[in-house]
């Protein structure tokens, strides 16, 4: 009997659904695109958080590694090196590094001081793929990586000593004497503009030392979880000193976190905006079946029998519409992700059926909550003329 | 002459705010007997029916119907009264639109208790739509639509029926049609019938006319019947 | 007789013109709002991003100093407004008594105010270059005094404390400082001791000079232009370049003002945040337009559900021989009327929203714009005008007739 009762209402449904279509076609139109619109809010800043920190990876390390023995307060400026004992075991910490997922990048330099007639300046010596990496922003004139006995000189340097790109320079280092051609210049605008960049192997050749670094500039993300690495990391070697770039970590998470809460308002703000929007036009095809509800009431259906053919209806409505609006928002998202970041928003089984709950009940509830004014119909009404 | 009443209406009086709608009404009609309200406009004969059905409240007096205080009743109690044992037929021909006629009786059987497609196809027969219970409202014209409604009034054989200006919409040969149909359905079927109008016209179909001015009964007859039935 | 007839439809559908109303309110507040929030986030987002660090660096074009007076000259460049952070250095290396150590100097402003030629107090140095600097203790402010501050590592590795006595001795000079506070700012900065930039001078021998200065500037994202070089525009295109905020600009006018220096974008840093912050704008954008187009159709379905309802309402006025034009003159003053008080109280909805996510997320207020007033009663009066009309230009083709029948 009850079954008889339910597939009797689903009925009736069905074909207020179907026989008004204009009204149908009209709620369905604003569901779906109310509920594409809390679709795309909701999934979309997942994409952009992703996107942002993978821009955000430009920044480069926040982390650097080297051995205490090194002097205190000497990198990060122009003055060159105050002192160059002390090395880091490469083999070790690169394998080390391979296996922690939280490390994003690690650059292995070696500094080494050499002589330019008499005046002391101070070698960077990289490897190729890491320097890449780290110099993708900067202004390089002439080639961007040195072979054998050619070397990259620092913008700030070159000034000084007045050096060309092309001509070959003598250097000394300890006893050795060597010629190097200068193949191009390089401005960073931070300390590497005053060092001659170079192959680190070529420099550890000269320096007679093997598989050696002076430092390990460092990648890690996410930034939440330095601190942590930070510490398993002098656990594991505790002879390293290390140095976490506090305002590269917090320039980002600092970013990250404004975008974030300004995502999560706006969102917040066009979810409500959106409720209230479909709750306004659910409420006026309620007002406009004004005469249909006295009717109903005026041959014996009570509130709670009208409310629910109507409720049927708006789930009917809200859950179709917003299964269109879904997948039309996941498009968007996906096509602004791909146009903004050039990277898909990854579907994943939690935030799927999560995000198209919400967009389900934001637009069920809003078009609910109109439904009380199906209870103050008289049903007087239907005896009064026009 | 005195039969018991089926419906009573005590000391009735409806105020909307300074407007006296209906001043102290009495009125008592027996079982089977097929009233006829008559007024001018803003006599007071909608508001007398909308309180007989129970759909709006009186300020004072009751309205019993088979000896129930409808009243007394509590809303949902009053509801499930209304759909036992009242039958509605109004002016407009209100039709839900987008079910057929068919369906709209059905509807009717649905909130009393069950559809009975059988039945509501049997009632359609008697009203003489036969051909046309898969019909859409808009399909219908002003008398077939009529007609549904009184299939729908009559469906869950109600104890009274009541009918404001049925054949207010409608052409005179409709009129007739939809009256005499009226006429031999309460012939058959002894239920009461209290009907507003303001057509004398439409007044000659009833037993018995009541005549309202100002809220209140001032003439009350019986026909002298020149066509249909003589109880 | 057509404003009797306004004003009578209105209370008629009291019910129909509050929800038309609340939607348009709803709809331009949010496209307000968004807006709003959009003009100003980019100059806010860019703000944020300069609250931790330098992003151009100025230093001796060849070797030698900078003059200290010419620090104070960045803040009369064209983009003047846009520096947010100067903080000029001296370094040196001392032997600190009595540990007996050599530690790196950074003679430097910590916290300074001074007045710009313009008559804007402006606080320069250290702690209002990077916010996420930390001082336990008290920092020293002004450039001059017998203070130090000492880099938290530093300070570790010499177990000093806030209240010892240090003295510094150079090849020229030795003084005696007393230590207030630990400076922990995640960086070099930690293995450093600070002392004014006045006394550092005077123990470097090297009055009235600096070795560099750290510019944190507000700039816009380099695009194909921006990055040009210079010197290959003509005069007309040099104008505009230079006029705009982009970091090789503000860095060519720093240098202009401090003689003998070289001022650079640190690269990493501009390139990095000119991408964030336009992929920011991007995103911000779409989203702002996609809640223009949510609007426009929730408010024009809102107005177009409304105008269902009243089909009968245009058959009667055409039954009583109205003609097309004045109906639609009727229902369109209607939509005005609509739009009108909408666009409105839905600005000054949006501006309130904008102003209070700007308070909560960046902690300023939100200025409003002109064009911002005038964008939200053009979307407002555009999209009600275009709920009405199809509507009603479907009711008016009905024959009064068959409404009227019911």
């Amino acid at each position: 009997m009850i079954v008889e009762r339910l597939r009797w209402l689903l009925k009736v449904t069905f074909k207020s659904l179907a026989r008004k279509k204009s009204r149908t076609f009209l709620l369905m139109i604003s569901l779906t695109l109310a509920s594409a619109l809390s679709t795309v809010f909701l999934v979309f800043p997942r994409g952009a958080r992703m996107g942002l920190g993978r821009e955000l990876r430009a920044y480069g390390a926040n982390l650097i590694v080297s051995p205490f023995s090194q002097e205190a307060g000497s990198a990060g400026l122009s003055l060159g090196l105050v002192a160059d004992s002390g090395f880091l075991n490469i083999k070790a910490l690169k394998k080390y590094f391979k296996q922690n997922p939280l490390v994003k990048e690690a650059n292995f330099q070696l500094l080494a001081r050499g002589y330019y007639q008499s005046q002391p300046v101070t070698f960077l010596g990289t490897e190729r793929e890491a320097f890449q990496n780290a110099s993708q922003f900067w202004k390089i004139e002439g080639r961007s990586w040195p072979e054998k006995g050619e070397v990259l000189a620092g913008s700030q340097i070159a000034k000084r000593f007045g050096w060309k790109i092309g001509q070959q320079v003598g250097f000394e280092m300890g006893k050795k004497k060597f010629n190097l051609k200068i193949v191009g210049i390089a401005e960073s605008g931070s300390f590497e503009e005053s060092t001659l960049l170079l192959d680190r192997e070529a420099l550890s050749s000269w320096l007679g030392v093997n598989d050696v670094a002076s430092q390990v500039l460092l990648r890690v993300e996410p930034t939440s979880k330095i601190d942590f690495f930070e510490k398993e990391l002098k656990n594991d070697f505790p002879e390293l000193k290390i140095l976490t770039l506090q305002q590269v970590v917090k320039r980002e998470e600092n970013i990250v976190i404004k975008v974030e809460m300004l995502l999560f308002l706006v969102t917040i703000f066009v979810m409500v905006a959106t409720s209230i929007s479909v709750a306004n036009t659910t409420s006026i095809t309620v007002v406009e079946r004004w005469r249909e509800i006295g009717l109903l009431k005026s041959i014996g259906g009570s509130n709670a029998f009208v409310t629910g053919l109507f409720l049927l209806e708006a789930c009917f409505l809200a859950f179709f519409a917003s299964l269109a609006g879904f997948f039309l928002g996941w498009v968007l998202t996906e096509a602004f992700a791909l146009s903004v970041f050039s990277l898909w928003v990854p579907f994943d089984w939690w935030s799927m059926p999560t995000s198209f709950l919400a967009s389900f009940s934001i637009v069920l509830v809003s078009s609910i909550w109109p439904l009380r004014l199906i209870f103050r119909v008289e049903p007087a009404l239907v005896l009064k003329g026009q | 002459m005195k039969r018991k009443g089926y419906l009573e209406i005590i000391r009735l009086s409806k105020e909307y705010g300074e407007v006296k709608a209906l001043r102290e009404v009495k009125l008592t009609v027996p079982q089977g007997q097929w009233l006829t309200v008559m007024g001018p406009s803003g006599s007071g004969k909608t508001t007398l029916l909308s309180l007989i059905a129970g759909l709006i409240k009186p300020t004072r007096g009751k309205v019993k119907i088979g000896g129930v205080d409808i009243f007394s009743l509590s809303d949902n109690q009053l509801l499930q009264f209304r759909r036992e044992k009242i039958g509605l037929i109004f002016q407009q021909h209100h039709l839900i639109p987008y079910l057929t006629a068919l369906e709209n009786v059905m509807l009717a059987q649905f909130i009393h208790s069950l559809p009975d497609e059988a039945e509501a196809i049997d009632s359609l027969i008697k009203v003489g739509l036969a051909d046309k219970i898969n019909r859409y409202p808009r399909e219908l014209s002003g008398g077939e639509q009529q007609r549904v409604c009184i299939a729908r009034a009559l469906i869950n054989n109600p104890g009274l029926l009541l009918a404001d200006e049925p054949t207010g919409n409608l052409d005179r040969k409709n009129s007739e049609l939809v009256l005499n149909l009226l006429s031999k359905l309460h012939q058959e079927s002894n239920f009461t019938i209290v009907l507003v109008t303001h057509d004398p016209w439409v007044a000659r179909w009833g037993e018995r006319i009541v005549q309202l001015e100002d809220g209140k009964v001032v003439d009350d007859f019986l026909v002298q019947k020149s066509r249909g039935r003589k109880r | 007789m057509w404003l009797r007839l306004f004003l009578a439809s209105l209370k008629r559908q009291k019910l129909l013109f509050f929800l038309a109303f609340l939607s348009a309110v709803t709809g331009t507040a949010m496209v307000a709002g968004l807006i709003g929030v959009y003009f100003e986030a980019s100059a806010n987002v860019s703000r944020e991003l300069r609250k931790y660090g330098a992003n151009i660096i100025v230093q001796p074009a060849s070797s030698g100093y900078l003059k200290e007076e010419d620090v104070y000259k960045i803040k009369t460049i064209f983009w003047r407004h846009n520096i947010v952070g100067i903080n000029p250095y001296l370094y040196g290396f001392a032997e600190v008594k009595p540990a007996g150590k050599k530690v790196l100097v950074a003679g430097t402003w910590l916290k300074k105010e001074f007045l710009t030629p313009e008559g804007n107090k402006f606080v320069a140095g250290l702690l209002t270059l990077n916010r996420g600097a930390r001082i336990k203790g008290k920092p020293f402010e002004g450039d001059q005094g017998e203070l130090a501050v000492i880099g938290s590592s530093l300070a570790f590795q010499l177990g000093l404390k806030p209240g010892d006595k240090l003295v510094l001795s150079s090849r020229q000079k030795e003084i005696e400082v007393r230590l207030v506070g630990i400076i922990e700012a995640g960086g070099y900065e930690d293995e450093q001791l600070f002392l004014p930039l006045k006394k550092a001078q005077h123990l470097f021998g090297a009055e009235g000079k600096v070795s560099n200065i750290l510019v944190s500037a507000v700039t816009v994202p380099l695009d194909e232009f921006g990055r040009r070089d210079p010197k290959t525009m003509t005069r007309r295109e040099f104008e505009k370049w230079y006029c705009t905020a982009y970091p090789p600009a503000v860095a060519k006018q720093i240098e202009e003002v401090v003689c003998g220096s070289s001022a650079r974008p640190v690269w990493q840093v501009v390139e990095t945040e000119g991408k964030v912050l336009s992929k920011f704008q991007l995103v911000f954008l779409t989203l702002t337009l996609l809640s223009l187009l949510g609007s426009i159709v929730a408010v024009a379905s809102t107005v177009m559900a409304g105008m269902m309802r009243r089909e009968d309402e245009v058959a009667l006025l055409k039954a009583l021989g109205a003609s097309k034009r004045w109906i639609g003159r009727l229902f369109l003053s209607e939509a005005f009327f609509l739009g009108l008080t909408g666009g409105l109280s839905g600005y000054l909805a949006g501006i309130l929203l904008a102003d209070s996510i700007n308070q909560l997320v960046f902690g300023t207020p939100f200025e409003g714009k002109t064009s911002l007033f005038l964008l939200s009663l053009v979307v407002s009066l555009v999209v009600n005008f275009l709920g009405f009309l199809f509507p009603l230009k479907k009711a008016l083709s009905f024959e009064p007739g068959v409404v009227l029948k019911g």
